[in-house]
C-alpha cells in the first residue's frame, strides 16, 4: 500500500498514529539517508551508527516537526547534524584539527573493506576530503545527491547565494587539487 | 570526475535496517521511560530524605526549646514574683518600718544613758535616794 508525503505526515504528527507513520518514514528513507551519511562520515560503521541516531532523534523531535515542512529535509537536517556531531566528537576525543581529520578519515578509505573504489575514485575522495566542513557539505549534497540549491538551502538553513558560492569554490579547489597531486 | 558509488556496505543491510532501527528506537524509548521512573523515585527519595530531615529537626528543635523555655517561664515567674512582693510593700509600711527602728535605737540609747548618768552621780557620791527620787 502506498501512502502520499501529506497522508504520512499527518500521520507522524497525529500521536495515535505515530508509531505507523515512523515505521513508514524509516522504510521510505533509511537507505536514502544512510549514503548521505556515509559520504560525510565514511565508514559503514560510522554510518550505521549515525543512521540509528538520527532515527532515534526524529523520534523523540516528532513533536517539533511542522507540518509545512517536508520530512525528507527534515530528516536530512537531523542525519547532517548527526553526522557532523559524530566528526567533531572524534576530532575532539582525539585532538585533532580539521586538516587532521580528513587525512585520518582518508587513510580509513585506504583500509576499508566497504570501500571498493580504484586510485581515481581514492584521489578524488582525498580531495573532497581537503576541503572545509561546509564546502564538503554542500558539495556532498548537491553532487551526488542530486538535492537543488533550494532543498540544500532549507536543510542546511543557507542562504542559496551563499550555498552556490559554497558549490563555487569547491568544485575549483577539487580540480586544483587533482590536477597538482 | 567519477560519480559511481565506490562505498559498499555488508551484503543484506538495507534488507534488516528498517527493522533493526525500529527496534533501536523501541529500545531507546524503554531505556529513557525507566530512567524516567528512576529520575522520579530518585527525585521522590530525595523529597521524602527532606521531609523526614525537616521534621526530626523540628522535633529535636522542640524538644531542646521546649526545655528552654519552661526554663524561661520559669525565670519569669521569679521575676514576676520578686517584682510582685516589690510592689507588695507600700511606702507607707517602709517608712513605719524605718521609724520603729529608729525608735527601738533611741531607746537603747536612752538606756544607756541612765547608767552612765547613775554610775556618774554614784561617783560622784550622791545619794542613792536622791538619785532614785529624780528618775
Amino acid at each position: 500500500m502506498t501512502i502520499s508525503e501529506e497522508e504520512l505526515i499527518e500521520k507522524f504528527v497525529s500521536k495515535k498514529t505515530r508509531n505507523e507513520a515512523f515505521k513508514i518514514i524509516i522504510s521510505n528513507y533509511s537507505e536514502r539517508l544512510y549514503w548521505h551519511i556515509r559520504k560525510i562520515v565514511l565508514s559503514h560503521e560510522d554510518a550505521d551508527d549515525v543512521l540509528q541516531n538520527t532515527f532515534v532523534k526524529a523520534w523523540e523531535n516528532a513533536n517539533s516537526f511542522r507540518e509545512e515542512s517536508k520530512l525528507y529535509t527534515w530528516l536530512y537536517r537531523i542525519a547532517t547534524n548527526e553526522s557532523l556531531s559524530s566528526l567533531r566528537k572524534k576530532k575532539n576525543e582525539n585532538k585533532l584539527s580539521w586538516e587532521q581529520l580528513g587525512t585520518e578519515l582518508y587513510d580509513k578509505i585506504e583500509s576499508d573493506s566497504w570501500f571498493n573504489g580504484d586510485e581515481i575514485q581514492k584521489r578524488f575522495q582525498k580531495a573532497i576530503l581537503q576541503l572545509p566542513e561546509r564546502q564538503r557539505l554542500v558539495f556532498n549534497m548537491k553532487y551526488f545527491d542530486e538535492l537543488k540549491y533550494e532543498e540544500i538551502s532549507e536543510i542546511l538553513a543557507v542562504s542559496v547565494g551563499s550555498l552556490k558560492a559554497s558549490y563555487h569554490h569547491a568544485v575549483a579547489k577539487i580540480k586544483n587539487f587533482l590536477e597538482t597531486d | 570526475m567519477p560519480k559511481a558509488n565506490s562505498f559498499t556496505t555488508p551484503e543484506g543491510y538495507f534488507d534488516n535496517l528498517a527493522s533493526r532501527i525500529e527496534e533501536k528506537t523501541v529500545a531507546v524509548k524503554a531505556v529513557k521511560k525507566l530512567s524516567f521512573k528512576s529520575a522520579m523515585v530518585n527525585q521522590l527519595a530525595i523529597a521524602a530524605g527532606f521531609i523526614l530531615f525537616v521534621v526530626i529537626s523540628y522535633s529535636a528543635l522542640h524538644f531542646i526549646l521546649g526545655d528552654r523555655s519552661d526554663f524561661r517561664e520559669s525565670d519569669l515567674s521569679y521575676a514576676t514574683l520578686i517584682e510582685n512582693e516589690i510592689h507588695e510593700f507600700e511606702t507607707d509600711m517602709i517608712i513605719e518600718a524605718i521609724n520603729e527602728t529608729a525608735i527601738e535605737k533611741t531607746e537603747q540609747n536612752e538606756e544607756l544613758n541612765n547608767e552612765e548618768i547613775i554610775r556618774y552621780l554614784i561617783q560622784e557620791n550622791v545619794s542613792i535616794d536622791l538619785i532614785i527620787s529624780e528618775l
